[in-house]
C-alpha cells in the first residue's frame, strides 16, 4: 500500500481509453466530482488516445466565426468542449485536481498542444505519481 | 522476491501498439515499478497460448516479452480449460493457478490493478 503519512494526493485515476473520454467523459467527470465534493483531492493520468481530449481545439473557419455570438458563443450551441471542460476544472480546484497528460503518449499519437495549465509528464513519471497518492485506481478498458 | 504490482487482465487483448492494450501497457510499466506479475483470466487467457496463425500485432509477443523479462504470468486454470483447444499449447514459461489461490495472493502485492 501507498504510503499514507506521505502521500500528496488522495486519488489518482488512470484512464487509458478515450471511451471513456470523448464518448463516456461522465465516467471520469462523475468520479472526478465525487472525490472533490467529498474534500478529497485527485489527479487524473491521461494515457495513450485519451490525450486528444485535451488538445487545443484547432483554429474555427470563417464560417464559424462568423455564426458566433456573444449570446450563443460557438455552434455547437455553447457546449463546452470536453478540453474546455477539464480546462475550467483545474483552474477552479487548483492543488485539488489536475489532469496530466502524458506526453510519451502524446507525442507517440502525435496529439498536438494542449490547453494551458496541465502537467506533461512522461510515461517514465507514473511510478512517482502512484507513489504520491494514496490510492490508485486504474480504469482504462473497453 | 514477489513484484510490486499485481496486474489482472480478463479482457480481450487486441495486440496492438497502444495503451488500450493493457498487456502493452504491461510492458510499459514493468521495469518503473520494479517488477509486475500478470494473471490472464477470461477473455485474456487466449493472450498465452500458442498461436501459429497469430497476426503481426498479436497479444502473444507481449506475453512472451513479459516471461523473457522475468515477470511471472499465470493463467486461470478454469478459463484456461474452457477456452483452449487441444492442440493449443500455452507460451513457454507460462503457469497456471486456481482463481481462489491467486486471489489469496494479493495481499503480498502493494498494488493490484485490473488492467
Amino acid at each position: 500500500m501507498a504510503d499514507q503519512t506521505r502521500s500528496q494526493w488522495d486519488l489518482l485515476l488512470i484512464v487509458t481509453n478515450d471511451r471513456y473520454g470523448s464518448v463516456r467523459f461522465g465516467t471520469v467527470r462523475r468520479l472526478i466530482d465525487a472525490a472533490l465534493r467529498n474534500g478529497r483531492s485527485v489527479q487524473v493520468w491521461a494515457c495513450g488516445e485519451v490525450n486528444r481530449l485535451t488538445e487545443l481545439a484547432p483554429q474555427q473557419s470563417d464560417t464559424a466565426a462568423d455564426c458566433c455570438s456573444a449570446a450563443e458563443p460557438c455552434c455547437s450551441g455553447g457546449e463546452p468542449t470536453t478540453a474546455e471542460e477539464i480546462g475550467d476544472l483545474v483552474a477552479a480546484n487548483e492543488g485539488r485536481f489536475t489532469w496530466l497528460a502524458c506526453q510519451t503518449c502524446s507525442d507517440g499519437r502525435g496529439a498536438g498542444e494542449h490547453i494551458p495549465g496541465l502537467p506533461t509528464p512522461s510515461f517514465s513519471d507514473l511510478r512517482d505519481y502512484v507513489d504520491k497518492a494514496a490510492k490508485t485506481v486504474f480504469i482504462g478498458g473497453v | 522476491m514477489t513484484a510490486r504490482v499485481l496486474a489482472v487482465i480478463d479482457r480481450d487483448c487486441p495486440g496492438t501498439e497502444d495503451m488500450r492494450d493493457p498487456l502493452y501497457f504491461c510492458v510499459g510499466v514493468r521495469a518503473q515499478f520494479g517488477g509486475v506479475d500478470l494473471v490472464l483470466r477470461g477473455a485474456a487467457v487466449p493472450s498465452a497460448l500458442v498461436d501459429p496463425d497469430a497476426r503481426p500485432a498479436n497479444p502473444q509477443r507481449y506475453v512472451r516479452s513479459l516471461v523473457r523479462a522475468g515477470v511471472q504470468v499465470w493463467v486461470d486454470e478454469a478459463d484456461l480449460a474452457e477456452r483452449r483447444r487441444a492442440d493449443q499449447a500455452l507460451i513457454d514459461g507460462v503457469r497456471t493457478a486456481d482463481t481462489d489461490v491467486l486471489a489469496t495472493r494479493w495481499l503480498e502485492y502493494e498494488e493490484v490493478w485490473f488492467l
